[in-house]
């Protein structure tokens, strides 16, 4: 057989928008259910993701790389602090985009199973709202306008509760 | 955009929240106003902090809040059913477990979650009011959801278990291998599937439940001081 002229695997991913990316195995492996779908030999040469638009998967993929590359906590005990600063600063740099896209890249890693990353956008979004009021929440997030509490529910949650809306 | 996040994903960021805006979003929806006061959410599982005792209030330590962010990093939180309290009554903190505080009134049995503020009333085992006999404590058994809360009687070998099932807490009693001593400390310290009291026989010793299998036995002490429990991580401190 004859050998191209990188020697490892490649994968293709498709997006919604039927954009395709050719990436390296080891970089598609960061995602626990593509890793599944290889072990269990049923990736053919393209997987393509339904919900995912090619922004997201860009930004999805962007992150498995730097990940892919560096080297792993249980690697060696001795590990770089450079790379794992360096690590560090790559995701805080990653996650300053704007909340739609967080919860877009959130849920496409939901489904891609990145535990990396999921834990990566849920620390970011806490960070965002932490700060904020019931009512900005439920823009951020899009809430349901029928789901709210009842005047009287919400007076009394205030109330009780008084010491948190300082 | 996402309409909306699934659930344990929403569970995932509220674990990454503070205590005080914690508190706050109950007010964000009714689907929110539930995941906050649910008991698996009440349960805290990844959530550290340090709870203080004091009579007049408890106070806790947030472990999701930076140290130096003081204001607030140390919660004050009144005790729940302050209309119990009067003063022919008192109030004590008879265990701690994953965040959870277990307090015991004149009359009543309250789990109490400091953080969300949500309560829950349990029933009073037998003899409730003979409180200066009996050592408290509350851990787990095979299972991080299988809630015991044990009742020792000091000079007996009946036990009483109230445990979670069918969607309400119920006392019974358990016979146990050996009888009690004499307890030093009333609250039992829970650790690695154990709970320990410090006890006196002639000399000081730990009282060790094996919540599981609920079988009693003694441990010496590494030295001969007076003794105090606590909890890091998986591992028991001993203060003198």
């Amino acid at each position: 057989m004859s050998t191209s002229s990188s020697s490892s695997k490649k994968i293709v991913l498709k997006s919604a928008d039927n954009e395709t990316f050719e990436i390296d195995e080891i970089v598609a492996l960061e995602s626990q259910a593509i890793k599944n779908m290889i072990e269990d030999e049923c990736a053919d040469n393209v997987i393509p993701l339904g919900n995912i638009d090619s922004k997201t998967l860009s930004k999805i993929i962007e992150y498995c790389k730097k990940h892919a590359e560096s080297p792993k906590k249980d690697d060696n005990a001795d590990i770089d602090e450079k790379a794992v600063e360096d690590l560090k600063s790559f995701d805080a740099e990653f996650a300053k985009v704007d909340m739609p896209l967080i919860q877009d890249i959130l849920m496409a890693a939901n489904f891609l199973n990145i535990d990396n990353l999921i834990g990566l956008m849920c620390r970011t979004i806490a960070d965002r709202i932490k700060g904020k009021t019931p009512e900005e929440i439920r823009k951020i997030l899009n809430i349901n306008k029928n789901d709210l509490l009842s005047p009287e529910q919400e007076a009394k949650a205030r109330e009780e509760n008084s010491w948190a809306f300082d | 955009m996402a309409d909306f996040l699934p659930d344990d994903i929403i569970r995932n960021i509220l674990a990454c929240l503070p205590a005080k805006p914690l508190v706050r979003f109950r007010c964000v929806s009714k689907h929110w106003n539930r995941m906050l006061t649910e008991p698996s959410f009440m349960n805290f599982r990844s959530r550290k902090s340090i709870i203080l005792p004091l009579s007049e209030a408890l106070h806790l330590i947030d472990d999701n809040v930076p140290a130096d962010d003081m204001p607030h990093s140390i919660l004050k939180r009144c005790h729940p059913y302050k209309n119990l309290w009067d003063r022919y009554s008192s109030v004590r903190v008879i265990g701690t477990f994953n965040g959870i505080v277990l307090l015991r009134y004149t009359r009543k049995l309250i789990l109490y979650n400091p953080v969300t503020g949500a309560s829950t009333e349990l029933p009073c085992p037998p003899n409730y009011r003979d409180c200066w006999k009996h050592g408290y404590g509350f851990g787990y058994g095979a299972t991080p959801n299988d809630l015991k809360i044990v009742r020792l009687k000091q000079k007996s070998d009946i036990c009483d278990v109230c445990s979670f099932k069918k969607s309400s807490w119920s006392w019974r009693k358990i016979q146990l291998n050996k009888k009690c001593i004499t307890f030093e400390n009333y609250v039992g310290t829970f650790v690695n599937g154990f709970l320990h009291w410090v006890a006196y026989n002639n000399l000081q010793l730990l009282m060790v439940l094996n919540v599981k299998d609920m079988v009693l036995s003694e441990m010496h002490l590494p030295f001969a001081k007076r003794a105090h429990l606590g909890t890091i991580d998986r591992w028991m401190p001993l203060f003198t």
